[in-house]
């Protein structure tokens, strides 16, 4: 290390060689190994700390992200049902999912008992479907669907029956009611 | 062809990453100069503490360490900080630097009681132990510039920062140091 403001004449120089040739003094090895233990044990103590603080920052970091990217509740869509006669807001929240389709008498007694599916359909006419008949049967404007012994029964808004709708492995049977008229004759 | 040598800064960082071999080829590079610093300027029991008590803070340090100069500059400020808070709880007085030439009976007073050779001549090994002796008998501001200079090896300029002291005052500091320890030793050369 030079330093032109600080020159030293041979003299000096000879000093600090000397200097250096008589101070080789060292710590004890007992001093050597105290240090180095407390070097280990600084660090491990620090791994030690490390996983944790991890954690706590992961769980954090994830518990943040999922309140960020929780879906906004979506209002319900209407069912067929609720076109036909609206129901409360509060009873078709609660309606249940509909369980997994059954065959035979036990899918009629749950296609009565179930409420309608909602299903895609032109804005202009409600249809209805159930688990055992998922295809949608359109339904004329304005309809009242009531359950019947082996169906539904859809009537107008004067409460005349225009027909009687059954689901019979999976496709619909449509019956002309005592109200029928011609346009509600079965169109299949 | 040789490796480059890892530098005290990346031993420090390796080190307060886990990597505990770093501290121990740290520790090797430094633990001399550091020691001499200590010893040269306390006797032996105090200067063992103070060297250990430095190389704690050392550890504590190193998850904060930010390589912002040369590591042995900062390794020598916590080792002047260590020196000053030791003086400090001892209630040792410091005494004061008189940064003036020491007159030359000074220095034969100095020597007095080291009696040269009957051809008037000291043995390399009794010269050395003399400078050791003259060293120790230094005021300490000039004793601490010297070891900071000649054993830590630091700039003028880094002995100036640590001890909060002008750039001047350090360059007189050495100068005066090194003129006394001259003086002395000359006599018997």
């Amino acid at each position: 290390m030079s330093d032109p403001n600080d020159p030293m004449d041979g003299v000096e120089r000879r000093l600090v060689e000397l200097y250096r040739a008589a101070d080789t003094e060292q710590p004890s090895a007992e001093i050597d190994r105290r240090i180095l233990r407390a070097a280990r044990e600084a660090s491990t103590a620090r791994r030690r700390r490390w996983p944790l603080a991890g954690l706590a920052t992961a769980a954090a970091a994830v518990l943040a992200l999922a309140l960020l990217l929780r879906p906004a509740p979506e209002p319900a869509r209407p069912t067929a049902a609720d076109l036909a006669s609206p129901a409360p807001a509060a009873e078709s929240a609660r309606a249940p999912a509909p369980p997994p389709v059954p065959s035979g008498d036990a899918a009629l007694a749950l296609a009565r008992s179930v409420r309608p599916v909602p299903t895609p359909a032109p804005a202009a006419a409600a249809s209805y479907a159930t688990p055992g008949c998922p295809e949608p049967h359109p339904l004329p404007a304005g309809a009242v669907i009531r359950p019947s012994a082996d169906g539904i029964e859809v009537a107008d808004r004067n409460g005349d029956v225009r027909f009687t709708l059954r689901c019979r492995d999976g496709r619909w049977e449509r019956e002309p009611g005592a109200g029928a008229a011609p346009a509600d004759a079965d169109p299949r | 062809m040789g490796q480059r040598q890892t530098t005290d800064a990346e031993l420090m960082r390796l080190y307060a990453s886990g990597d505990q071999a770093s501290f121990g080829r740290l520790y090797e590079r430094h633990r001399g100069p550091v020691y001499r610093y200590f010893r040269r300027q306390l006797p032996p029991e105090e200067a063992d503490d103070c060297f250990q008590v430095l190389w704690l803070k050392l550890i504590d340090h190193a998850p904060r360490y930010r390589p912002s100069g040369e590591f042995r500059h900062y390794l020598f400020t916590l080792a002047h900080n260590v020196l000053m808070d030791h003086y400090r709880r001892s209630r040792r007085r410091v005494e004061a630097s008189a940064d003036e030439p020491a007159s030359d009976e000074d220095l034969a007073m100095e020597l007095v009681d080291g009696a040269p050779g009957p051809d008037g001549l000291l043995a390399e090994a009794e010269l050395r132990e003399r400078l050791l002796a003259l060293i120790g008998r230094l005021p300490f501001h000039q004793r601490e510039a010297w070891l900071l200079r000649h054993e830590a090896e630091l700039s003028p300029e880094a002995i100036a920062a640590i001890t909060g002291t002008s750039l001047e005052g350090i360059r007189s500091r050495l100068r005066y140091a090194a003129r006394k320890l001259k003086s002395g030793l000359m006599r018997h050369v």
